[in-house]
């Protein structure tokens, strides 16, 4: 049973692979965090080593070790921590690939399928991801790769054109209301976090997210009538205990909810996302400018480009709650 | 079951599609027996490095025929197919890059070949070895020992050491033209018992961007999906194109600059789940139809006829400049960064439609330019209505003017000369002065001692007012006033004027009065952060 939501093309792709025996040696799958490609590797990976009737069958002995992560053939590859600091490396380092190439150039131990699984294939660096192509050509047999990745544009061209592309495309959101209804979830919650979703059924799942926007929008709206002093006291605290993925989560709630403000100064209230929060962005919507919203969007945005091509947090953030409008309380 | 591309890597020089250049020069030096012992092979991906690499290895140590192409039937040719030939050694430079590595090779190199003429080296990815392992490379790669061959291959040449470069014969692969892609495609096809239609393949190919293998991943991905029949829906399908009519229907509400309306339908779009960069490709493509027929070619857009009644009705009821602002607008969304966030959309849809004007009164002020301040509009009218009383009433204002103060902001200086001195005469009125103030400018260029007077007297000064001859120079620093109204420059200045505009001119200098802090956030958070204002200049 695939245990992956929605993507049916995407699915159906790779079990028809699976079983005309046309399954190609890499695959890369595409599409933005939480969309499911963690979910449909899994999957994969199942299927290509499950030992049930109607692969993955999901109750195998070979299934259930692959999700529990203690199956010998499938390996997953993703960012090491740091062994002095503890933190996250922000690459794969070329050693991580010399060893899953030296380990594709063997058998699989259990006569099924090697599966690399290497998530983030995008944070690669330059010489792993170069090492890495030889073998992603031309692997022996038996072996797949699974890369997955969030941000196709910063792959080398010569990876993506040794895999079969596959993108997994954000979910209809009403797939994923139905998703979270089917989980058991309260139909209103499920209604605001589809809203929320953007179509990835792993963000709308996510426990945490609820409380983690709720304090960036609170952050959001304080900040419009705070002076210069607070708002670069948050930046500046932000910048003190800087978590590249967190802070982009952070500002990609920002964006969300000025994102709002534009579409109702627009006077296009249906699109808005986060509707519960309806009638204080309309009166925050009715007190700005048009040009006041569109200029806050557009210094949210160069900060997160700037963080995200290696910016000074402090300074990036710095300039920006700087930039965003005054409102007087 | 290895992947096509794997299964249809050409045996053969004649196979190499597209780069007749490469092979046909490989082929004469095969016949001709002069093989040179360092080749470097570039291009971009899936272009044919690799396999010529390996079909040159196999040609030089054939067994039946060694003067030309590889027999592929002999011992050393199967041995070399299979990966399993001493003599040639494929070796991944990525991932074996140090210098430890080279030396090795080096060494090897030495020893004669077990069981075929040449020893062959084909160093892959040859981009990624380190400096110190490319100099090791250096002296063998020069002058190796009669029996070897070295065969390099890289996508990106600019990073290989030029000694390395200089060293080798180089053959750049080029992308392959989609007239070379699809007969091959038709090929594989055929062999792989697929039928496929000729619209799709020409799509295959269009989107491939000349890289063979994308060409044949795609052709794959097809064949798994769909099976035996494929049609261009079928490619549209997997590479996301829709070919509806919702583009066109964007396209409709900018025209109508409804902005409302526009949103929604993108986060319609953007929440059914559809490819919203495929959406935006194709919203682009209909305004670059509007585009080919506002500027008269409608004969090159490529739609029904139907359709095309339709675009030239909407054509006509737009000006040009709406079209192409808001073709550029939503071009210019990036939506590669944000995964799939139409925010990138909305946010052009709202730069090319909505003016705070034009949805409701805006409740705060806009932002003043530097230029508007309260005195100078005071001064700009006072003077005006003293004018009218006192002085003979002013020439006939010019026709009303365009209403960007310059008309051409490209035009070369040359150009302005030419025009604008005979239309200056008699115009000496404020309104003039201040909409034409560069051109008058230019004309001052080459005067004064060192032929600067004009670059002294744009970034200093603007006219405010005229009182009578008098034309009063507004100043931003103490400094540059003071040098203008040292009578040697003013006369100049005076004179020139005078010339210009045909009517005896005097020049007042005054220093501006200290501005009001910008309104500039940056600026602002600095006053309160307590920062103080030390010199203002405008950059705009």
């Amino acid at each position: 049973m695939w245990r992956t939501v929605g993507h049916p093309q995407a699915v159906s792709y790779l079990e028809r692979s699976l079983g005309s025996g046309r399954m190609a040696h890499a695959y890369l799958l595409v599409g933005q965090r939480h969309v499911g490609k963690g979910t449909l590797a899994q999957d994969t990976a199942r299927a290509l080593n499950c030992q049930g009737e109607s692969p993955p069958c999901g109750a195998c002995s070979a299934c259930e070790r692959i999700d529990r992560g203690t199956h010998p053939d499938v390996l997953r590859v993703g960012l090491l921590s740091d062994e002095k600091t503890g933190r996250p490396r922000t690459e794969i380092s070329i050693d991580q690939m010399r060893e899953v190439a030296s380990l594709a150039a063997l058998p699989p131990y259990e006569g099924g399928h090697r599966v690399f699984i290497i998530d983030g294939a995008e944070l690669l660096s330059t010489e792993a991801a170069n090492a890495l192509l030889k073998t992603l050509e031309e692997p022996s047999p038996k072996v797949v790769f699974l890369l997955l990745s969030a941000a196709e544009g910063i792959l080398l061209p010569t990876v993506t054109s040794r895999c079969q592309r596959v993108e997994l495309r954000p979910l209809p959101a009403q797939e994923v209301a139905g998703f979270l209804e089917a989980t058991g979830m309260d139909p209103e919650e499920a209604q605001l976090r589809m809203r929320l979703s953007n179509g990835s059924p792993g963000r709308a799942l996510d426990q945490e997210f609820l409380s983690r926007r709720g304090e960036a929008l609170a952050q959001a709206e304080a900040m419009l009538s705070q002076g210069s002093w607070d708002r670069l006291a948050l930046a500046a605290e932000r910048a003190a205990s800087y978590d590249k993925e967190r802070d982009a989560e952070f500002l990609d709630l920002w964006l969300g909810w000025w994102r709002d403000l534009l579409l109702l100064r627009a006077g296009c209230p249906d699109a808005v996302a986060n509707a519960d929060h309806a009638a204080a962005l309309e009166r925050t919507a009715r007190a700005l400018s048009l040009s006041q919203i569109k200029g806050a969007i557009h210094s949210l945005r160069a900060a997160a480009e700037g963080l995200r091509h290696h910016a000074s947090p402090r300074l990036a953030l710095e300039v920006m709650v700087l930039n965003l409008p005054h409102l007087e309380a | 079951m290895p992947v096509l591309y794997r299964k249809w890597r050409p045996q053969t020089l004649a196979d190499v599609a597209g780069q007749d250049h490469v092979t046909r020069t490989l082929l004469n030096a095969l016949q001709a027996d002069k093989v040179a012992h360092a080749y470097l092979f570039c291009g971009p991906r899936g272009t044919g490095k690799t396999t010529t690499a390996r079909i040159l290895a196999k040609a030089v140590n054939c067994l039946n025929n060694g003067h030309g192409e590889p027999c592929n039937q002999c011992e050393v040719c199967q041995g070399v197919a299979e990966g399993r030939s001493i003599d040639v050694v494929e070796a991944d430079a990525a991932s074996n890059r140090g210098i430890d590595e080279m030396r090795s090779l080096r060494e090897r190199v030495a020893f004669s070949p077990g069981q075929s003429r040449y020893k062959v080296y084909i160093i892959d990815e040859v981009h990624m070895l380190t400096p110190g392992a490319s100099n090791a490379l250096l002296k063998t790669l020069e002058e190796p020992p009669p029996h070897g061959i070295f065969l390099l291959a890289t996508t990106e040449p600019h990073h290989v050491l030029s000694t390395i470069l200089s060293r080798c014969q180089r053959f750049d692969f080029r992308r392959l033209p989609q007239t070379d892609i699809i007969p091959r495609l038709e090929q594989i096809a055929q062999g792989e018992g697929v039928s496929i239609t000729q619209p799709a393949l020409s799509a295959i190919a269009r989107s491939a961007q000349g890289s063979l293998r994308d060409a044949v991943n795609l052709l794959e991905q097809l064949a798994s999906f769909f099976l035996e029949r494929i049609d261009l829906p079928q490619v549209h399908e997997l590479l996301g194109l829709r070919g509806d009519l919702r583009a066109r229907e964007l396209v409709e509400h900018i025209m109508r600059r409804d902005l409302a309306a526009s949103l929604s339908l993108v986060n319609q779009i953007a929440s059914g789940g559809a490819d919203i960069r495929a959406f935006q490709k194709e919203a682009v493509e209909y305004l670059r139809g509007l585009l080919l027929i506002k500027g008269g070619s409608a004969g090159v857009v490529e739609v029904t006829a139907d359709e095309l009644a339709g675009m030239q009705e909407m054509a006509a009821r737009a000006t040009m400049e709406e079209i192409v602002r808001a073709t550029r607008l939503l071009a210019e969304a990036d939506l590669r960064w944000e995964g799939y966030s139409s925010l990138p959309l909305e946010l052009a849809l709202a730069e090319c439609l909505a003016t705070d004007a034009a949805l409701q009164p805006p409740t705060q002020p806009e932002v003043a330019t530097p230029q508007a301040h309260p005195e100078a509009v005071k001064s700009r009218t006072e003077p005006a209505a003293r004018l009218a009383s006192s002085a003979p009433p002013p020439p006939p204002r010019p026709a009303p003017r365009p209403p960007a103060a310059e008309p051409h902001p490209v035009a070369p200086v040359a150009q302005l000369d030419a025009v604008l001195p005979q239309s200056m005469v008699g115009n000496l009125t404020l309104d003039f002065l201040q909409s034409h103030w560069k051109q008058v400018i230019n004309q001052f260029r080459g005067m004064g001692s060192t032929g600067t007077l004009d670059a002294l007297l744009r970034q200093a000064c603007h006219p405010i007012s005229l009182e009578g001859e008098i034309v009063v120079l507004e100043f931003n620093s103490q400094w540059h006033k003071e040098k203008i109204e040292d009578p040697k420059y003013r006369h100049m200045v005076e004179r020139k004027l005078s010339e210009l505009f045909d009517t005896p001119c005097q020049v007042r200098c005054i220093l501006a009065e200290r501005r009001k802090p910008s309104q500039e956030p940056m600026v602002r958070a600095a006053l309160e952060l307590g920062g103080r204002v030390v010199n203002e200049e405008n950059h705009g």
